[in-house]
């Protein structure tokens, strides 16, 4: 498994090369979310990255408006003539660099979603000859992560895949300026904004945000780590490991940490990673690689009771008054009611009943022998039976006579 | 004469989607049981769906069913059968955002797909690739003006949607899982927490902060509202103005349909919009739930005024009291109770089309004759007839505060 790193405009390269960096992203200011490159520095390097046995790949990560696509188009195709490998996550960017620039190799960024494996092979599929590499959501678990790279490898054996190994979590990428309304300061160049942001409401403290000219983004309190698992990450087919050591500042540091980070993907040793681990200067999640249970709060969301079955469906009760009556709200396309039925009656809180329909009246009080849709039906009143509980006609009424108990 | 845009309104549950297709809207979309993104909605039952599809389409209405939630592998392969159904009962499309799930609606109907915001097309490129996908209509994100949106509906030969009304991610959609590592909660299957709505302490460290902003509201969003863009919208030939809200109620749903709706025929009419008119909608646009309004990027990129800065909570001049369920002409309507009332207070009956009636509740009484001074929800009550009532008419009255 190779590393892949973002090139620090501080770092020469030939320090990258000596601490086994294969390949570096390059991040131009006005087309990655963190660039900091002018185009003319991002082509510089890339012919330089050549020299020194690097493979370079250039980022172009924002999302962009037509507005900015248009104006930022004359920059872009200047930047594409000369390199031969980009990443992506626009589909816009995607279509635009297939169409007008067939050559140039595409990684595509696929970490927004694309939790199913038809989709990354659609993805796949379509980028054809030009995809030289997917890049997957953090959030995949093992078990799919396993099996979505042996299909990789069968389907798509030329493309490599990568995914975040250690560094920040992205939580939220908005293009408003969340920050720097709220300075009193701010000066002419002055482009980027940091906040730590706390917030009652969550136990969560110390968020990063960081605002600059793509707009706002904010970052996990703990920060993403699989060093642990790189042995088997190896073995399932990853890679490419990404490494972003932005949260260690001194640069001194971060590249030794960087140059015992490579070691470690060369030659994998367990104790070795756990002393990295610790090294590192903020706290580690391997967020959902061992199992992702994001939905399972879902069904607890809905009062299950409530939910309604198709068949037999009458309606729901609207108003009970005691020792009276119940009227239930007709709503089925086909609910009628009949004097003498017998209906099932499931409360909100799940109680059934079965009970037969002794009197039936309309909203005049008339006593009538059938009501149908959209009617409001009054029947005798049934003790235990409150507002929105659902009315069926009983199961046993529904069935054709000759199968009826 | 102009051709004026589709005015989709939200339908969280049946309901919901009778009020939406009797008030106005042109076009409705709802959620099944699975697969879509608002898992706490009510959402469909397959009969349901075949008896919304009936009762809209009865009425020329079109239903766009979602399947725009990010879905796992276990889901797709769930899918074909529900797609399978979608088709034979003649939805009008379905919205997607994930191209594992378009590639199974292909695969298995001949569906219309229209691409979900969630797919966060926002430039003319984006729609082409989704062309090539077969998508014939992009739900545009909600990043693009409305002069953008012109400009790729022209290029890509697509049909546009865009946002016209309703709450805002703050986010790229789709581009936000601040729910699913804070609450464990994957807010592109649903499961989204409102964190940005949350009052946050920002610490800049070094710099100069008003002490008004060091606790604020920093990212959460006013609510979009586009009632003053209509006649850009339909001189620009946007195709579709969506409403969000398939979580609000039925009062925000009628409103909102109907005053949208009605706009729009008066623009298709009429080449100027009078002020007075103009204010007469964004008039009725605050009787429903709502944070404080935001053109946000229709215009112009949304700047600091589309933030929100006060705690989350949806304030509104009115609020439903009911429903009429019954009406017996020149003898009474019959309503359901959804929030109280007393004897003599001013109501509004909000008919289907023109403006709203105003009623004195001065007889109130229930089925049984009995007479009420005071109403409860969860009660059915009878008041004088009110010439043009029908069913599924709003009963509001403005909140006394
Ligand atoms: S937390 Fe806010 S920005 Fe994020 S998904 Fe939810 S509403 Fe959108």
């Amino acid at each position: 498994m190779k590393a892949v790193v973002y090139y620090d405009l501080e770092v020469d390269l030939a320090v990258y090369a000596r601490l086994g960096v294969g390949e570096l992203l390059l991040a131009p200011k006005i087309l990655a979310r963190f660039g900091n490159l002018t185009i003319l520095q991002t082509k510089q390097i890339y012919a330089q990255c050549k020299l020194f046995n690097i493979r370079p790949v250039v980022v172009w990560d924002i999302l962009m408006t037509q507005n900015q696509q248009e104006l930022l188009l004359p920059e872009v195709r200047s930047l594409l003539e000369d390199i031969s490998i980009v990443r992506l996550q626009d589909h816009g960017a995607l279509y635009f660099v297939l169409n007008h620039f067939s050559k140039v190799k595409i990684q595509l960024i696929l970490e927004s979603g694309n939790h199913n494996y038809e989709a990354i092979y659609s993805w796949c599929n379509y980028v054809g000859p030009s995809l030289d590499r997917v890049i997957l959501s953090p959030e995949i678990p093992k078990l799919s992560l396993q099996k979505y790279l042996s299909n990789m490898q069968k389907s798509f054996p030329e493309v490599s895949v990568e995914m975040q190994g250690i560094g920040r979590i992205l939580l939220f990428y908005s293009p408003r300026n969340l920050l720097s309304p709220h300075l009193s300061n701010t000066v002419e160049g002055d482009e980027i904004y940091r906040a730590l942001g706390t917030s009652e409401e969550s136990p969560h403290k110390g968020f990063v945000v960081i605002e600059n000219l793509h707009g706002t983004f904010m970052f996990n309190t703990l920060d993403f780590c699989l060093l642990e698992h790189i042995s088997e990450l190896q073995q399932m087919g990853l890679t490419h490991f990404r490494i972003d050591l932005d949260r260690i500042a001194d640069l001194k540091l971060s590249l030794n940490y960087l140059g015992d980070l490579v070691h470690l993907l060369n030659a994998f040793d367990p104790k070795k990673a756990q002393v990295l681990k610790k090294q590192y200067p903020h706290k580690l999640i391997r967020g959902f690689y061992n199992v992702n249970k994001t939905d399972v709060i879902f069904p607890k969301l809905k009062n299950h009771r409530l939910q309604k079955r198709d068949e037999t469906f009458l309606g729901e009760v609207c108003e009970v008054s005691r020792k009276k009556y119940i009227a239930i709200k007709l709503m089925g396309l086909e609910a009628v009611i009949s004097a003498g039925a017998n209906i099932e009656l499931v409360t909100p809180d799940g109680k059934k009943m079965h009970k037969e329909v002794k009197i039936l009246k309309n909203s005049s009080l008339t006593e009538v022998e059938q009501l149908g849709p959209g009617q409001i039906a009054f029947i005798n009143h049934i003790r235990g039976v409150s507002v929105a509980t659902m009315v069926y006609l009983s199961p046993e009424a529904a069935m054709p006579h000759e199968k009826r108990p | 004469m102009v051709k004026i845009p589709e005015i989709l309104a939200p339908a969280g549950n049946l309901e919901k989607l009778k009020v939406a297709v009797l008030y106005g809207a042109d076009a409705v979309y709802l959620g099944g049981m699975k697969f879509g993104l608002r898992s706490a909605a009510d959402n469909f039952t397959n009969a349901e769906i075949e008896e919304a599809v009936a009762f809209a389409h009865k009425r020329g209405v079109l239903v766009y069913v979602v399947l725009n939630s990010f879905l796992h592998d276990k889901e797709i392969e769930e899918l074909p059968p529900f797609v399978q159904f979608l088709h034979q009962v003649g939805i009008d499309a379905v919205i997607v955002s994930d191209l594992g799930v378009l590639q199974v609606v292909r695969q298995c109907s001949k569906l219309k797909i229209h691409l979900s915001t969630q797919g966060n097309c926002i430039n003319a490129h984006s729609a082409l690739f989704w062309k090539q996908m077969g998508v014939t209509r992009v739900i545009l994100g909600r990043e693009v003006s409305i002069q953008e949106a012109a400009k790729i509906k022209k290029i890509s030969g697509l049909e546009v949607e865009i946002f016209i009304h309703g709450s805002m991610c703050i986010a790229y959609s789709g581009n936000c899982t601040i729910s699913n590592y804070t609450k464990g909660r994957d807010s592109n299957r649903g499961g989204c927490a409102h964190s940005c709505r949350f009052e946050y302490t920002l610490d800049f460290q070094d710099r100069n902060v008003s002490p008004k902003s060091k606790t604020c509201f920093f990212m959460s969003s006013k609510d979009l509202n586009g009632i003053e863009y209509l006649t850009e919208a339909t001189q620009a030939g946007i195709d579709s103005l969506k409403i969000e809200g398939r979580m609000k109620g039925h009062l925000y749903v009628g409103t909102l349909a109907k005053t949208y709706k009605e706009a729009l025929l008066y623009i298709k009419q009429n080449q100027k919009v009078p002020s007075k008119l103009a204010a007469s909608w964004n008039q009725e646009l605050l009787k429903v739930t709502h944070r404080d309004y935001t053109s946000a990027n229709l215009g112009a990129k949304a700047s600091f005024d589309s933030i929100y800065s006060d705690r989350e909570h949806e304030g509104s001049d009115f609020i439903v009291v009911g429903f009429v369920v019954e009406v017996v002409p020149e003898e009474f309507i019959l309503v359901e109770v959804r929030n109280a009332f007393y004897k003599g207070d001013y109501l509004e009956l909000l008919p289907f089309k023109g403006k709203a009636h105003s009623i004195n509740a001065d007889k109130i009484t229930n089925v049984l004759g009995e007479e009420y001074t005071k109403t409860k929800p969860g009660t059915l009550v009878k008041l004088s007839s009110v010439e043009g009532a029908e069913v599924y008419n709003i009963l509001r009255k403005r909140e006394v505060t």
